[in-house]
């Protein structure tokens, strides 16, 4: 057995893990959680095409999960449209207030983008709060908006179990993977890279940084609205303090600074270890020593970034390239030392 | 973790102990707010579930359950509602709880309410002001609390006696709020209440809440010259508004306030003197002229160091009331317990402190008979205190309330 058969194993071995967990887990509680863990790591790696490729911070993607969320069920309430096609309206419209947004912030450098980004979100997010009314759109300010239980259904976009919703947004999660392991391949993945760490090389090479930059955005706004719809369907209650706030853009950058920022593996990584560590923190000592998950949360936060400020994805891929080298090592015999020096 | 939790309440522990040899024990989950920007008023109803749970288990517990103790389990929802629903999750699925309790933020008990629905748990809500959440067509839920509407309705009656009592016009009205969920929905109120009455409206005022400096809106108050003003605060703004109107000598016939911010402990001590003549419509006050209320108080203020609000008293009597359902029922079974709930007829026992005669739902579930009471802050020889006025029938022996606020 080879290093690449053994990856293909390992691969196949987790999609069946994740497929099965349902089976497995009956818990609603539990599968809630995990949903959640999914729909963040989902979020993470979107933001990460620009976050983690483009080598900028934006801080304020919880826009883009707003917009869809508010689209898809604005049309459902009003015009009976399927949330599935809201999905796509809104995340059409994340697309074009994404590149309007990375037009002229592009051009700025570390924090003025961070916060460039941070007050356009904050825009959308009062703007929503203080008005009733977008046009003929009803979007009840800080009220928020309730998605009435009704039929439930696929076409409907709403289940009365949790099962229907971890396949989705598993589904999703897979999907998005795979481009931003196809995009990290690609052209425009080198361009980014290039023009992330190097700009002024990149640019004295030829590369348009600022199109690769902003197709990235684009491409990020959609997907996260996207996930803004799913969030939208699965809680059945959107308001503005919830999807468009500062906690949800800054959470999503934990994640992706915690796991390993431009990795494919990083979002996922970090996703796991903080939506575990925020939640059963909460459950436990809620009652007991309020206020203690955030603590908890923080030091984890500190502890990663003192001693792993690349990201959790770094000693894990160690790890498991030593692992995959020992099995090499013992089904083949005498390549161990080999194996291991190639690590 | 249990053993955590049985150290950090050990009264609760005795209980654990005592009544697992007999009975099964009603588990009663609580979401309520115990971190982020809510966290005090969530402490509050915190100690005030507490308090009653003893009283209760003390007396023996549920007798038609065979002396069954009430057992709570308290989850923080940080005043978000995504928490707030993942809670009532797994207080119902995995901590099995018979009935939930909460949570205090309106736009929290809104969609947490529809997952009691969902799985049928009874839900009291002892105070989250928004009309909406009775008006769900929901089965499970119960409102200790008075709605909303009422509060302004009452605000507005107040203000209409107030003028025939001092032969004091009043014509213009400012209004300035929280642009949360609570604020925005009292101010859509007040619009309307405000045409019927014939007031003319200078000015409509949403704020942030966490806004650091409100000079600008108070400067906005001044240009007005309204007569009367009404506000809608948290804790922290309500001090700011409060300090920054008298800073800026603002003059004005009146200023009523919607409870929240300034009904909290800690404004009176903060905002001082600023506060005297102030008028808030509240659900209870400590002078309320029933028996039990002032040795609830006097306990509750030995215990934790306040006084009791409208507030906590109604996380303490939503205990009573369950109790009372729970005896009646004679079942754990979440649908007998509904029915029971229904049926509730409360009108004295321990716990009924409240200013009215008794709490019944109607179809909503939203209790019929839960009144408001107004207060004037003043200062009648024993330093700054909240004074019943309004309804008269309510109003403080031998204490004349003082309208229009002299000028400064």
């Amino acid at each position: 057995m080879n290093e690449k058969q053994i990856n293909r194993l390992a691969g196949i071995g987790l999609l069946v893990i994740a497929f099965g967990l349902p089976l497995v887990v009956r818990s609603a509680t539990y599968l809630h959680i995990v949903v959640l863990l999914y729909f963040y790591a989902y979020l993470t790696t979107s933001w990460n095409l620009v976050g983690g490729f483009a080598g900028v911070l934006p801080l304020g993607h919880a826009a883009f999960v707003g917009i869809g969320a508010y689209t898809s069920t604005i049309l459902s309430l009003q015009y009976g449209i399927s949330p599935w096609l809201g999905m796509l309206v809104g995340g059409v419209i994340a697309t074009i207030v994404g590149v309007l947004i990375g037009l002229p912030t592009f051009k700025m450098r570390g924090a003025y983008f961070a916060l460039a980004t941070i007050a356009f979100a904050e825009g959308i997010r009062v703007i929503v709060e203080n008005v009733d009314y977008i046009g003929p759109l009803k979007v009840n300010g800080p009220r928020g908006l309730q998605i009435p239980p009704l039929e439930t259904g696929l076409v409907n976009y709403m289940f009365a179990s949790k099962e229907p919703y971890y396949y989705i947004i598993l589904v999703m999660l897979l999907l998005v993977l795979f481009l931003t392991w196809f995009i990290s391949r690609s052209k425009l993945g080198y361009y980014l890279n290039a023009g992330g760490e190097e700009p002024e090389a990149a640019m004295a090479l030829g590369i348009n940084v600022a199109r690769a930059k902003l197709i990235a955005m684009a491409m990020s706004s959609f997907l996260t609205a996207l996930a803004g719809t799913f969030y939208a369907q699965f809680s059945l209650y959107i308001h503005p303090k919830s999807i468009i706030s500062l906690d949800l853009s800054f959470e999503i950058a934990f994640i992706a600074l915690i796991g390993g920022r431009g990795s494919i593996a990083g979002p996922i990584l970090g996703a796991l270890l903080l939506r575990p560590v925020g939640d059963f923190s909460r459950i436990y000592f809620g009652d007991t020593l309020p206020g203690m998950h955030l603590i908890i949360f923080g030091l984890v936060l500190i502890l990663v970034m003192h001693y792993q400020p690349r990201g959790l994805q770094e000693p894990l891929t160690r790890l498991y390239k030593s692992l995959v080298a020992r099995l090499i090592g013992k089904t083949t015999g005498g390549g161990q030392e080999h194996g291991i020096a190639r690590s | 973790m249990s053993v955590f939790r049985k150290l950090a309440v050990p009264a609760l522990a005795a209980t654990l102990i005592a009544g697992s040899a007999w009975a099964e024990n009603v588990k009663i989950g609580n979401i309520i707010p115990l971190s982020g920007p809510s966290a005090t008023v969530g402490q509050q109803g915190k100690n005030a579930r507490e308090m009653a749970i003893e009283e209760i288990n003390a007396a023996g517990g549920i007798k038609s359950l065979g002396g069954a103790k009430l057992e709570l389990v308290f989850a923080d929802s940080e005043s978000k509602p995504e928490k707030g629903v993942a809670e009532a999750e797994r207080l119902i699925n995995t901590e099995k709880v018979n009935v939930l309790t909460g949570c205090w933020n309106s736009a929290v008990t809104y969609p947490t309410t529809a997952v009691a629905e969902r799985y049928g748990i009874p839900f009291v809500v002892p105070v989250s002001v928004s009309d909406k959440i009775t008006d769900q067509g929901f089965k499970t839920v119960f409102r200790i609390a008075a709605k909303d509407s009422w509060w302004t309705r009452d605000q507005f009656s107040f203000l209409k006696d107030m003028q025939e009592e001092f032969g004091t016009k009043v014509e213009k009205i400012a209004f300035v709020y929280e642009n949360g969920d609570w604020g925005k929905g009292f101010a859509g109120q007040w619009k309307e209440l405000a045409e019927k009455g014939g007031y003319q409206v200078v000015l409509d005022e949403p704020y942030p809440s966490t806004a650091t400096d409100l000079s600008p809106v108070v400067q906005k108050i001044k240009r007005s010259r309204a007569d009367v003003l009404m506000l809608v605060s948290n804790a922290a703004d309500a001090i700011l508004l409060t300090n920054t109107l008298a800073e800026y000598k603002v003059n004005l016939k009146a200023i009523i306030a919607s409870g929240g911010g300034h009904a909290d402990p800690s404004f009176l001590k903060a905002a001082g003197k600023s506060a005297q003549y102030l008028f808030d419509i509240v659900e209870w006050e400590t002078d309320v002229n029933k028996p039990g209320a002032k040795e609830a108080n006097e306990k509750y203020n030995a215990k934790y160091g306040q006084n009791l609000t409208g507030e906590a008293v109604d996380a303490y009597v939503a205990m009573y009331v369950l109790k009372d359902a729970l005896e009646r029922a004679a079942s754990l079974d979440p649908a007998k317990i509904r029915e029971a709930l229904a049926a509730t007829n409360l009108s004295d026992g321990p716990g009924m402190i409240v200013g009215y005669d008794s709490i019944k739902f109607d179809a909503t579930g939203q209790n019929e008979n839960a009144s408001l009471v107004m207060v004037q802050v003043n200062d009648t020889g024993k330093g700054l205190e909240r004074i019943t006025i309004w309804p008269k029938s309510a109003r403080r022996a031998g204490y004349t309330p003082v309208f229009p606020m002299p000028e400064k």
